[in-house]
């Protein structure tokens, strides 16, 4: 099954496309980078996905088949949107309350147990509450629905390093017992690095990656050698991003099968970081996008 | 029910004894992470002798350093036969990282014959992997000074330069050994540790 | 699908204990009611103030309302002491015009502190990504606030609505000009006072929706309800009173008021407690008097204002007839009820499209 799939996704505001040419199928289990430069449509594809935005065209579908937004979807997912929203004049016993009463499953000593962990006063209002405190409340209420698949839009950016790591040990223990599907967007890839196993990579509300991590990283190479070889080895691959230097240049290749080192070249296997950074410095690379649209993607397009 | 109990000892963990505390919490599933972090090491040591960590600048995939810090363990005789591995979310929780990480780990250990599953009861060691004599590493160890590195220095190379060239040779070894053979990384793994032990 | 197979459905992690068969209407109403907890406290204060104005402001009237049944005016009006009394009634009428006018207003405050907000501070907030990722329907969730608000603010109308009625009451026994069918009056009867503080919060959120920003919905919906409410004073009651067949007849004059012709169609003078809409007189073939005419005719009757039997005379003197069109009194109900209906209506309708609206917000 897949926790979310989009065909043709396209969001448009005024005149321009916030998302464009979508199509994606992630599958269960998976703990998704959505990451992207700001502005590449992460949050407007989030959006979508519960039900927050209308598609101006192609279809959003949810664990299995369920259109976005509706009412079985929304039982299934839980979504923490950018800043945390929640509602600042209610203390947090009271926010705890309309969550709990915004749906019907919802785990009371699940979300008291956790604040109580958290160190958040129940009674303090939400307003009163550090920016910290706030993205854990609003996570608690999110994971005391227990979703197949949580989607948190920036969910790190107001945390300090202990929270963060807090937050991402709750979601991740989520993931291992409750076997949570996660789609963390960011657009700090490292943040993410260490917790995904599976990148989608949006500039300019096009997808760029999509994949296993683990199988993107494999179809990446990063060539060292000599400078004036560079055209002539670069010929036969598709170059994602070359640098060069005095007498040396190192390029980043994409390759669908294992390649062959060429004579006087270093081979080494690219990070992740590495990877995100030269998709992000250009844009228009489409490098492994949509489960079809790897096959469709020519080669030498990507050449260039 | 449990999962009161697990709330109310969870509350005040000092008042309750590690092992029934552990149990209760291992029964009690989600916020038995939020207890991990305030209750402190010992019950964690109770329940396994093996704490991961991770550098996340080593350059190493994450699950391959939580391999090799298992077969560094039981080269060294931290873990042995019939100790229990931690537990999946118990990794999870205090890495914070990927559970499928941690499960491709154990995974790839157990394809290697090092630990084995009891279903209900978690992970254990099965059985110490062949370890490198002393005599054998004292020899490897005098070949490398009397040979190599001696012959590096006198070409000029500096530590730092020396160090380069090994790593990079030993990448080209592993992957050279790689791409004629996928289930290698056994011995290279042993190798490499029993270096570091060395 | 049943509460087992979805406990099933969402996975081993969910504790059975955590899904709760409280009724859906029931978890709504305890959410609207945390959410607009300071909506309901201010309103209920200024109904409160409304309400205390009301009882305390009817004072006077009340009393010497008692002194003119203990006169037993009610049976003779002619007696000695009544006329004295009636004046002092028409003396009397400015606090209740200016408490008539607070209740005219009543609507325009619902609809800007209460509608207005309703959608557009969660649309502005950003809180809307948390309510409409839970799992309720957004139309639930907006009609449950609506009929929770709308209810509170109906009782608050009815309340406020039969309060003013109980001031308006003795003026109107005296006869001092205070009728019922008055606009400001017809307006601020329990019944409409309700259905006009249903709409205005209706079309409040609807604004709100619209506009996205609170605040600049709340000035909107002050113009447009402010404007709604003004209509139906101006024109809505006239127009309304039209609608049913009125009933003509020929009455004799009772002295100066006779100047319906023309006039305000809520003075002059009909059987009691009736909405005049037309006055004219006829000549001796049956045939309508020309203007020309009716103006000499009547500026003779004014110069014989005597008493009624004078004007009698004069008008059987010169062959002519008196008449009036009129809704009798006894339509009040049926107009009132009719005109709420309509109100509430606009309303059910108006949160229809809003619902609509917020279904497809983008």
């Amino acid at each position: 099954m897949n926790v979310l799939e989009t065909f043709g996704l396209g969001v448009r505001y005024g005149q321009t496309w916030a998302v464009s040419d979508c199509t994606l199928a992630i599958p269960e289990g998976r703990i998704v980078a959505l990451a992207g430069s700001n502005g590449a449509g992460k949050t407007t594809l989030l959006h979508c996905a519960v039900g927050l935005t209308e598609a101006t065209c192609g279809t959003v579908g949810l664990l299995g088949d369920l259109p976005a937004g509706s009412l079985d979807a929304l039982e299934r997912i839980a979504f923490v949107a950018q800043d945390a929203p929640l509602y600042r004049h209610l203390s947090v016993n009271e926010m705890v309350e309309v969550a709990a009463n915004l749906n019907r499953r919802f785990d009371r000593p699940f979300a008291s147990a956790r604040l109580r962990a958290l160190d958040i006063p129940v009674k303090r209002r939400v307003g009163k509450l550090s920016g910290g405190q706030q993205a854990q409340l609003a996570l608690t209420l999110a994971l005391a629905r227990h979703p197949h698949l949580l989607m948190l839009d920036e969910p790190l950016a107001r945390l300090d390093p202990v929270a963060r790591h807090d937050v991402m040990a709750l979601v991740m223990t989520m993931a291992a017992e409750e076997g949570v599907s996660v789609v963390f967007s960011s657009h700090v890839v490292s943040e993410l690095e260490r917790v995904a196993d599976y990148l989608v990579l949006m500039a300019q509300g096009r997808l760029q990656l999509v994949g296993p991590i683990e199988d993107i990283l494999a179809e990446h190479t990063v060539l060292n050698g000599p400078a004036d070889e560079a055209e002539r080895v670069g010929e036969h691959l598709c170059v994602v991003h070359a640098e060069k230097a005095a007498r040396r240049v190192q390029l980043l290749v994409r390759h669908d099968r294992p390649i062959e080192t060429p004579i006087g070249w270093e081979v080494d296997a690219p990070s992740l970081d590495e990877l995100v950074l030269a998709y992000l410095r250009d844009p228009s690379l489409v490098g492994r996008s949509g489960p079809v649209a790897v096959a469709a993607t020519a080669a030498g397009e990507l050449a260039q | 029910m449990c999962r009161s109990a697990g709330v109310i000892k969870g509350s005040y963990p000092r008042a309750v004894g590690g092992a029934p505390l552990v149990d209760a919490l291992a029964f009690c599933g989600p916020w038995r992470y939020s207890f991990t972090m305030t209750i402190g090491k010992r019950d964690d040591e109770a329940r396994s002798p093996l704490i991961f960590r991770l550098d996340p600048r080593s350059g190493v995939p994450t699950y391959l350093q939580l391999v090799h810090q298992v077969e560094h363990a039981i080269r060294l005789g931290y873990l042995v036969q019939g100790d229990r591995l931690p537990r999946l979310k118990d990794v999870v929780a205090s890495l914070s990282i990927n559970p499928n990480t941690v499960q491709k780990a154990y995974r790839h250990l157990e394809q290697e014959g090092l630990i084995g599953g009891r279903p209900g009861q978690g992970t254990f060691v099965l059985a110490s992997p062949e370890t490198v004599d002393l005599a054998t590493l004292n020899a490897l160890r005098k070949r490398l000074v009397d040979g190599w590195l001696r012959d590096a220095t006198a070409a000029g190379l500096d530590d730092d330069g020396i160090a380069a060239l090994f790593q990079s040779a030993l990448r080209d070894f592993r992957e050279g050994r790689k791409s004629r053979a996928a289930s290698s990384r056994d011995g290279r793994a042993s190798g490499r540790s029993a270096g570091g032990v060395a | 699908m049943t509460v087992a197979e979805s406990t099933a459905a969402v996975g081993s992690g969910f504790p059975s204990t955590a899904i709760r068969d409280v009724p859906e209407w029931r978890r709504l109403a305890k959410v609207v009611r945390l959410q607009h907890r300071g909506a309901f406290l201010g309103m209920l204060a200024l109904y409160i103030v409304c309400a205390v104005a009301i009882l305390v402001g009817e004072g006077p009237a009340r009393s010497m309302f008692a002194t003119y049944v203990a006169d037993h005016c009610l049976t003779d009006r002619i007696q000695a002491a009544c006329p004295t009394i009636s004046n002092n009634f028409s003396n009397m009428t400015d606090p209740i015009s200016a408490m008539l006018f607070v209740l005219q207003v009543l609507p325009v405050i619902v609809g800007v502190f209460l509608g207005a907000p309703l959608v557009a501070r969660e649309l502005e907030s950003g809180t809307y990504r948390f309510a409409f990722s839970q799992a309720t329907s957004r139309t639930r969730y907006l009609v449950a606030a609506i009929t929770m608000l709308g209810a509170f603010v109906a009782v608050g109308g009815v309340v406020l609505g039969l309060l003013i009625a109980g001031w308006a009451h003795p003026f109107e026994v005296v006869d001092v000009g205070e009728a019922i069918w008055l606009p400001g009056n017809f307006v601020t009867s329990w019944w409409l006072l309700a259905a006009w503080s249903v709409l205005g919060l209706a079309v409040g959120a609807f604004i709100g929706t619209i506009m996205r920003k609170t605040v600049s919905a709340m000035a909107t919906a002050l113009v447009v309800v402010g404007g709604l409410v003004g209509a139906a004073i101006a024109v809505g009651v006239r127009e309304l009173v039209s609608i049913a067949p009125r009933v003509s007849k020929t009455i004799t004059p009772q002295g100066l008021n006779v100047g319906a012709i023309g006039r305000q169609a809520y003075t002059g003078e009909g059987p009691r407690g009736a909405w005049l809409i037309r006055a004219w007189m006829t000549g001796p073939h049956g045939r309508a008097l020309s203007p020309k005419q009716s103006t000499r005719m009547l500026a003779l009757l004014s110069a014989n204002k005597t008493s009624s039997g004078s004007a009698l005379h004069l008008l059987a003197l010169h062959h002519v007839s008196y008449w009036v069109s009129y809704q009798p009194a006894s339509r009040f109900p049926l107009f009132q009820g009719i005109a709420g209906a309509f109100l509430v209506l606009f309303a059910v309708v108006a949160t229809v499209i809003t619902a609509r609206r917020l279904r497809h917000l983008a």
